[in-house]
């Protein structure tokens, strides 16, 4: 008997322990999706925000563009052999699977 | 949560000893998060924290009220530029519900978790954020100790000795010898010895076109060294020499009472000298041992947590991050990253690898500017460039991008301190 309960208490435990850390997880915006603030897409764009800011002087502004324009241009950038800009030395070290999801972090949303 | 679900998982952790329980107990109450160093790394890594995880206690040690930018002070010592503009204040990071704690860290206890401040207060730490920045290793050069700095700025910690060396120039007379003293790499901003070569003789052919500027330098070569050498010939034709490791240039000695500085061969008299000390780790990495012998940080290249004591992150030039650069940029980059693995780990999730990128502007006059970037993937917990990517401005610039590029610095200065400072 003594060992069932303590074996129900833990099993209680175990389960509080995980919806409360889902939980805080949730409150938090934790989770393993691309476009959560903890997320793999969240840490590849604090690259941008060093030139590209947050609103106020830039260089070039990301505001108000879609995230089409943003693949666009920076697939531009990357393509480029002619370009000697740090954003084309920069953009050759990124896939075009990043660039997707890097512009999808950043568009305008609709 | 409520006190009953507490005891609930006190309780738990005494049944489930072994089981991950604890780490998910821990994460469940406000995370205390300090963070050393109000610079381009420690005020970014801070807003971050604070940004990821708001029921965190966020800490910023910082003993100074104000931060002044090295990046652009090369602009200042010139005359190009006034120190007020590279002057911020943590006002906004306090606003953010930062507690700007305006103290010097003397210790940190990695066992116990908590950093000793100079007040004697103790502050606990969940996990700690090191951007001690560089400290200079007075022991490393003949003649050069810390009375040394007012007969020869250093002006490598921008502030009042920014503003000695610019009224150091001004004072002198037109013919005078200007001498740069550069140490053994790694050092604080690789560029910034040579921005400094090219702006003061910038400011010296206007004012004192007579004058001559000398680097001695104790490396081989250096950063965007074509760059530099290109624009010292087209816009200073003979003012500036470089002389460097293999033609003895790197000084081993330095006399301030003689005002001159020694090389294996030579003896140089200097009317103004500017002596960029050996650097190595902020103090308080060397005391909290995440300094190795080298004097700098190992890191794990993914979480940016020390390789010598775990619990305790470093950022910004105290690292070896190599080939990532000791710059603002690196740091503030690093910083951000740091932070969203440190949430992850509150959060019991894994740090994750990813890409990282750097671009350091240099300014060859007032109106151009070279750029040298990289790209960095950090997988195997080691810093390696992305193949293919990153390089410096093109040698041959007929599309007039060093014009441009002295634009997009300006630009870039801003966002990155208002992104680090609010």
């Amino acid at each position: 008997m003594k060992f069932r309960s303590a074996l129900a208490t833990l099993s209680a435990v175990l389960l509080v322990a995980y919806s409360a850390s889902s939980t805080l997880a949730e409150e938090q915006g934790v989770s393993e999706a691309g476009h959560a603030p903890l997320g793999s897409t969240a840490a590849l764009v604090v690259s941008c925000s060093g030139c590209h800011g947050e609103g106020g002087r830039a260089i070039v502004s990301l505001e108000g563009l879609s995230a089409d324009d943003i693949e666009a241009r920076f697939l531009m950038y990357r393509r480029t052999t002619a370009g000697g800009s740090s954003m084309h030395r920069m953009a050759r070290g990124y896939t075009e699977e990043q660039i997707r999801l890097i512009a999808d972090y950043l568009g305008r949303k609709p | 949560m409520s006190v009953s679900r507490r005891q609930l998982l006190a309780s738990g952790l005494a049944l489930s000893a072994g089981l991950s329980l604890p780490r998910l107990a821990r994460a469940t109450r406000s995370a205390k998060l300090v963070v050393l160093g109000g610079g381009f790394g420690g005020a970014t890594a801070a807003r971050y924290l604070k940004r990821l995880l708001p029921s965190a206690e966020v800490s910023l040690v910082e003993p100074n009220e104000e931060y002044v930018s090295c990046p652009f002070s090369n602009l200042v010592i010139s005359g190009l530029r006034d120190l007020s503009a590279q002057t911020f204040r943590y006002d906004a990071l306090s606003r953010e519900g930062i507690r700007v704690v305006r103290a010097m860290a003397t210790d940190v206890a990695a066992a116990s978790r908590t950093v000793t401040l100079s007040t004697g207060d103790k502050l606990p730490f969940d996990r700690l954020v090191m951007s001690p920045g560089i400290s200079f290793r007075w022991d490393a050069l003949e003649g050069y100790e810390e009375s040394v700095v007012q007969a020869m700025p250093h002006a490598w910690k921008a502030g009042s000795q920014t503003v000695l060396l610019q009224q150091q120039l001004k004072a002198m007379p037109d013919g005078g010898v200007v001498l740069i003293s550069v140490p053994p790499a790694p050092f604080r901003c690789p560029p910034g010895p040579y921005e400094r070569a090219s702006l003061i003789a910038h400011y010296l052919k206007r004012e004192k076109p007579r004058s001559k500027l000398i680097l001695l330098d104790s490396n081989a070569r250096f950063s965007k060294q074509p760059l530099f050498t290109a624009a010292w010939q087209t816009h200073y034709s003979s003012m500036v020499e470089w002389r460097g490791a293999s033609d003895f240039g790197g000084v081993t000695r330095v006399d301030a009472g003689t005002m001159q500085l020694h090389t294996d061969f030579d003896v140089e008299r200097g009317d103004v000298i500017n002596v960029i000390p050996p650097q190595q780790a902020g103090e308080i990495a060397q005391r909290a041992g995440v300094a190795d012998a080298t004097g700098w940080c190992p890191v794990n290249a993914i979480s940016f947590e020390s390789r010598l004591v775990p619990g305790i992150h470093v950022v910004g030039d105290a690292t070896i991050a190599a080939p990532m650069p000791k710059s603002a940029f690196a740091a503030n980059q690093q910083a951000k990253v740091c932070a969203i693995q440190v949430a992850r780990l509150l959060s019991d999730l894994a740090p994750q690898a990813t890409t990282l990128a750097n671009t350091c502007y240099s300014y060859t006059t007032a109106e151009t500017a070279i750029s040298v970037s990289g790209v960095y993937r950090s997988d195997d917990g080691n810093f390696q460039n992305v193949s293919g990517a990153g390089g410096m401005s093109p040698a041959d610039d007929q599309s007039g991008l060093a014009a441009r590029e002295a634009i997009q610095a300006v630009d870039w200065f801003s966002a990155i301190t208002r992104e680090t400072f609010g």
